[in-house]
């Protein structure tokens, strides 16, 4: 269509427009009993609207205490078994070692998957009880809420094994904090990005393509690359930390 | 900008924002609502609904998004509701406004402009709402694929073919 078909088009909405012909007093006249009701609407209506903090509260006594629970008998089991593993040299190389520890850290934050899933299958009950929030506010509460629990989970688990193996505690933290941050910053990444109701299939979907890197790398390679804490290693974790806090604090910052 | 820090005001309990919030916004809804509506009283009606609706929803459950494409599909939905009511049919006499004045331009270029109106409700609901949309409102195509809620490759097919059906009527009529 012509530039002048265009304006043309335009101009004949201008004619059929009457509110720029009329005068400014009618048009305030006309505005201000609008503004006034919508004021008063707004009075009837508005309620003090719930905060993420108020609302993290309230998932941490709707859901927070079984999660830890759940996490603590996690850390009980992992750290009974690795004791008695650990007690065989023969069983449990450190390259084997490596590789637990490396795909333990890993599967830990994908324990999150049945309280999501729960969660996104029964959103609107959840919610009711809650608060009127949207699915992903919830969920991202959930996921603040665990992982505090994975921290202390993971943190156990190292100690029992710097306890009990020959590896310093920089090989073995070094071995834990960077797949087991990788996966929790990609599941921030998902969370932000994906729809609520694909979210449990992409964090499987994520889980076990960590994983499969992690087989396939520890069939290429002899070296045990993670476990030298490099300057590397130190900066890839605090890239990792860095990242992890930039988009909590975003997604905290919009939802509150 | 300024419109989010109106709106974040207004989400925080603050109706004053709502003084310039509705200040912004109202001109372009009544012209939008005139366009749906048989008259210019029950326009006004649509529009004061619109914002009613607006103010309602918005404080209470955090809209995200643009504001704009908000207040247009509550507004679109208003009049749409509206029509199904039939509007008002009784309005009565002292509530009508007085005939409004039209600039003078020369009798051709006012009989043309009316035809090329005349020409756009004629076409489909939703291809009228698109045309009405890009040179009435003089919205952009990422507006107004929000408001109808098509993709915006839809939107800008459908605004060129509609463009084209008008000019084509344009051309087989007496106006040339």
């Amino acid at each position: 269509m012509s530039r002048k078909m265009k304006e043309k088009l335009s101009r004949a909405f201008e004619t059929y427009d009457v509110c720029k012909l009329n005068n400014v007093e009618h048009m305030q006249a006309v505005e201000e009993p609008v503004i006034q009701l919508a004021k008063a609407q707004f009075q009837k209506s508005y309620r003090n609207k719930n905060k993420f903090r108020d609302l993290l509260l309230c998932q941490l006594k709707f859901c927070g205490i079984k999660m830890w629970t759940f996490e603590l008998l996690i850390a009980i089991i992992t750290s009974l078994i690795l004791r008695n593993l650990l007690a065989d040299p023969y069983f449990m190389t450190t390259r084997k070692l490596v590789f637990f520890v490396v795909c333990f850290a890993i599967a830990v934050p994908m324990m999150l998957l049945p309280f999501l899933y729960r969660s996104i299958r029964y959103q609107m009950f959840e919610m009711e009880s809650v608060s009127v929030f949207s699915i992903k506010t919830v969920l991202f509460s959930k996921f603040l809420l665990f992982f505090g629990g994975e921290v202390l989970l993971v943190a156990s688990v190292l100690l029992v094994l710097w306890n009990t193996t020959s590896i310093t505690f920089a090989e073995l933290a070094g071995c834990i904090l960077i797949p087991f941050l990788l996966a929790n910053d990609g599941y921030l990444l998902l969370l932000k990005k994906i729809k609520s109701e694909k979210l449990c299939q992409s964090f499987l979907g994520f889980g076990i393509v960590l994983i499969a890197i992690i087989v396939i790398s520890f069939r290429l390679t002899e070296q045990m690359l993670w476990m030298r804490m490099t300057p590397a290693t130190v900066v890839s974790i605090l890239g990792l930390v860095l990242y992890g806090v930039y988009q909590s604090m975003t997604l905290f910052k919009k939802y509150e | 900008m300024r419109e989010e820090i109106l709106i974040k005001n207004l989400q925080n309990g603050d109706a004053s924002a709502l003084d310039e919030l509705i200040s912004m916004y109202y001109q372009e809804i009544l012209r939008y609502c005139i366009w749906h509506a048989p008259d210019r009283t029950q326009a006004e009606d649509a529009a004061q609904e619109t914002f009613l609706k607006a103010v309602k929803y918005l404080g209470n459950f955090g809209f995200s998004g643009k504001f704009r494409a908000f207040l247009y599909k509550i507004a679109a939905n208003t009049c749409i509701d509206m029509q199904k009511n039939k509007w008002n049919q009784h309005t009565a006499l002292e509530d009508l406004q007085e005939e409004p004045s039209y600039v003078e331009k020369d009798f051709k270029n006012v009989e043309e402009e009316l035809v090329i109106c005349s020409l756009v409700k004629n076409l489909e609901l939703k291809d009228q709402e698109i045309v009405l949309l890009r040179f009435g409102q003089n919205l952009k195509l990422r507006e107004i694929a929000e408001i109808v809620g098509l993709p915006m490759r839809t939107v800008q097919s459908r605004l060129k073919v509609s463009l084209k059906v008008i000019e084509k009527e344009m051309k087989g009529g007496n106006l040339r």
